[in-house]
């Protein structure tokens, strides 16, 4: 396990990437399929999450304009994997074949597979998903389970695929910024493990795009 | 600046005038120095280039000017492109992970 802080005692008067903020709505426009001139029907859903954080890389935090994903809550799914279940935290790093699977599932699977994957490097899991650890701040929440006890957590997730612009007229730049609406500052490691992933899920080159 | 020279001579038990001396070779490493206070402090730098299935290491000056090829030998590195761009990045694991 990873030991290390997660948020700064002492938050910075800015706003930096991965900030936890409050105060921000979320905008989700919704459609069956691209419009045309005789299909044009669409619907924009709004909401007030109660926590975001800030996806924007610091330099960009500026001119009006802030990138943010809604904290949403975590899936039970991940709770299926002991190694998971033990610190979430862990799916925002790189894994071992074996931990990044249920037990049960590696253990029934072919010994050709295993062999294969056990060849493998360490890499991620949920690539468009970073957990962020809990905190007092979060509200607790119940994670209901079939097949196994209910788990209580403060454990709240971003999904890349949710991030979404903001306009703030009081966002001029990172220093210049509604401070007020800062809760929660990654510290320089867990801001290392953002980074780090988010670049990797923009990163991929599919195999049609190598140039040889 | 350093000179090299080979000695090439009698082994140090050739005291006996009877006994079979062996010819060895040693070299012997003389410094010379430029006069007082003046030494070569050019920087170098030395840069890898890939030329076909070879590596050439490339002697460089500090602003791009080139000295000289120091070293050329075979690229044991023999993956394609995409074999060296494609390394796993994450382990495709949905199918394990069922919400209950």
């Amino acid at each position: 396990m990873n030991d290390f802080e997660y948020y700064v005692i002492t938050p910075d008067p800015v706003f930096r990437f991965g900030d936890v903020l409050k105060g921000f709505v979320a905008l989700s426009p919704n459609i069956d399929e691209p419009l045309t001139p005789e299909k044009n029907d669409y619907s924009i859903q709004v909401s007030m999450p109660q926590y975001l954080a800030i996806v924007s890389p610091c330099c960009s935090i500026r001119d009006r304009v802030i990138s943010l994903a809604p904290l949403i809550k975590v899936q039970n799914k991940f709770f299926n994997n002991p190694y998971f279940a033990e610190d979430l935290t862990r799916i925002n790093r790189l894994v071992s074949p074996e931990n990044s699977l249920p037990p049960e599932a590696w253990q029934s699977m072919p010994p050709e597979t295993k062999v294969e994957k056990l060849s493998r490097e360490k890499a991620y899991t949920f690539l468009e998903i970073f957990i962020y650890k809990e905190h007092e701040i979060f509200s607790e929440y119940t994670i209901h389970r079939k097949k196994a006890e209910n788990i209580t957590t403060r454990y709240y997730m971003i999904d890349f695929r949710h991030s979404y612009r903001v306009n703030c007229a009081k966002i001029t730049k990172p220093e210049n910024v509604p401070i007020d609406a800062k809760c929660l500052q990654l510290t320089i490691d867990a801001r290392t493990e953002l980074r780090g992933k988010i670049a990797h899920f923009y990163g991929r080159v599919p195999e049609e795009d190598f140039m040889e | 600046m350093k000179e090299t020279k080979k000695i090439t001579g009698l082994s140090p038990d050739d005291s006996s005038s009877t006994s079979t001396s062996t010819a060895f070779t040693t070299t012997m490493t003389t410094f010379h120095s430029s006069a007082t206070g003046s030494h070569d402090f050019l920087e170098k730098k030395y840069v890898k280039h890939q030329f076909g299935k070879y590596e050439i290491t490339v002697e460089l000056t500090s602003d791009d000017k080139f000295l000289g090829i120091t070293q050329v030998e075979v690229n044991k590195d023999f993956r394609t492109l995409s074999q060296k761009i494609s390394r796993t990045i994450v382990h495709d694991v949905e199918e394990y992970y069922k919400d209950e």
